[in-house]
């Protein structure tokens, strides 16, 4: 998509909060559903982000990246919690529900053996899939994308590149293969 | 299909999801937001999590600014606490202070310091391995090179530093001046022994060569007489 274009778009949202809600939910949708595979954690953060933003909502109009700002809120909430679930983690299961799970295993993947997308982008790093979703799934521009996560616009180019190369390699290759490599 | 093709795919698919497949739909957010208002305690606590959004990030520009003015202490004070909630690579910065703390530690430090050095590597390679699961694959370098760095300074002697266990005690240890050849000859086996050790003893070291000496000087040197030759 057209970067003005995009972001005219994401101006015009501001019109009204349900206007912003429908552009913007399926947005904070795919992006969280892609860095957990928890179904609550995508609820309720994606619930207490759009909240956030309509009692700011006044606030919220004036600022130049409102879209920036919600995934801000969002990421935040979602690297305290899985902070978090790691410090009280006593279990495995507990561990793969939340989203730092390593790759599937070859039942839960297709007839031929290869990933789903959501399912390689959930199995990197923290840092790797985050720049990954906003950069290639959201279509965040590169400052964009360092302002969201915190970092200097490098350092978010080189969790791209890094995340892209793993995803290559992930997404090429058979399940069986892969597992002998683990 | 190319990565850019499944990618753009992806990102297609998301901006085109329907809306009964929307993690929470309009009117349940309306109505929770409503409820909200009216509730004191979840409006407060939603007000301090929005304020709070700020601190993960000033506490990890207070660390940096420690960082630069060289307080280390207080770096790494404020790069915990950032690191705690997982801000940017907050837990990389964490580990490298708190390794070059050690490493200032064991410089100066007195036998007292010793376990706070201990505790320093541990903390360090606590926040190096969370900054590697995050995506920072630098973090394993530098882990291997802290633990390197602090082997090497264990073997220094230094002022309240204990000699490594598997080193001897060079005033007392007797193994090579103690030791007996069986049939009075060296063999090859024993010498790599007495030489492997002799390597980590210093005063072994000085027996070690005065064993070899003796051995060599009993070896006969010149044109060696044949004993029989008059017999014949």
């Amino acid at each position: 998509m057209n970067a003005d274009r995009a972001d005219r778009e994401a101006r015009e949202t501001l019109s009204s909060f349900p206007a912003f809600y429908r552009y913007w939910m399926p947005r904070i949708t795919g992006y969280l559903r892609s860095q957990t595979s928890d179904g609550r954690w995508v609820e309720d953060i994606a619930q207490e982000s759009m909240l956030a933003a309509q009692r700011r909502w006044d606030e919220l109009v004036t600022y130049d990246k409102p879209g920036a700002w919600l995934f801000r809120v969002a990421t935040t909430m979602l690297r305290r919690w899985q902070a978090k679930a790691r410090e009280q983690c006593t279990s495995l299961d507990d561990m793969i529900t939340r989203g730092d799970a390593g790759l599937p295993s070859a039942g839960e993947r297709g007839t031929d053996g290869r990933l789903d997308l959501m399912d390689a982008v959930r199995s990197l790093p923290r840092r790797q899939r985050e720049a990954v979703a906003l950069h290639c799934l959201l279509e965040f521009p590169m400052p964009e994308v360092a302002r969201i996560l915190g970092m200097s616009e490098g350092s978010a180019k080189t969790h791209v590149y890094r995340a892209r190369r793993r995803l290559e390699e992930l997404l090429r290759e058979p399940a069986v293969e892969m597992e002998g490599r683990r | 299909m190319n990565l850019d093709g499944v990618l753009a795919a992806a990102a297609s698919a998301i901006v085109r999801m329907p809306e009964d497949e929307f993690a929470v739909s309009l009117a349940r957010l309306q109505e929770e937001f409503r409820r909200q208002r009216y509730d004191d305690i979840a409006c407060a606590r939603h007000a301090a999590f929005v304020d709070s959004l700020e601190l993960d990030r000033a506490a990890y520009e207070l660390g940096r600014r420690h960082d630069a003015d060289g307080n280390l202490g207080e770096a790494a004070r404020w790069y915990r606490i950032a690191a705690r909630s997982d801000h940017a690579d907050a837990a990389l910065c964490l580990g490298r202070t708190l390794d070059l703390l050690a490493d200032r530690c064991a410089a100066t430090g007195p036998y007292s310091v010793q376990r706070e050095e201990l505790h320093l590597i541990t903390e360090a390679a606590q926040a190096y391995a969370e900054a590697y699961a995050a995506g920072y694959t630098e973090a394993a370098d530098r882990i291997d090179e802290m633990l390197a760095a602090f082997t090497r300074r264990q073997r220094l002697p230094g002022p309240g530093r204990p000699r490594p266990e598997a080193e001897p005690d060079a005033a007392s240890c007797a193994h090579v001046r103690d030791f007996v050849p069986a049939n009075g000859v060296l063999s090859d086996e024993e010498i790599q022994e007495l030489s492997r050790h002799a390597a980590q003893c210093m005063s072994c070291l000085e027996d070690f060569v005065d064993l070899v000496r003796a051995a060599a000087s009993a070896i006969p040197t010149g044109a060696v007489a044949d004993p029989f030759a008059s017999a014949r």
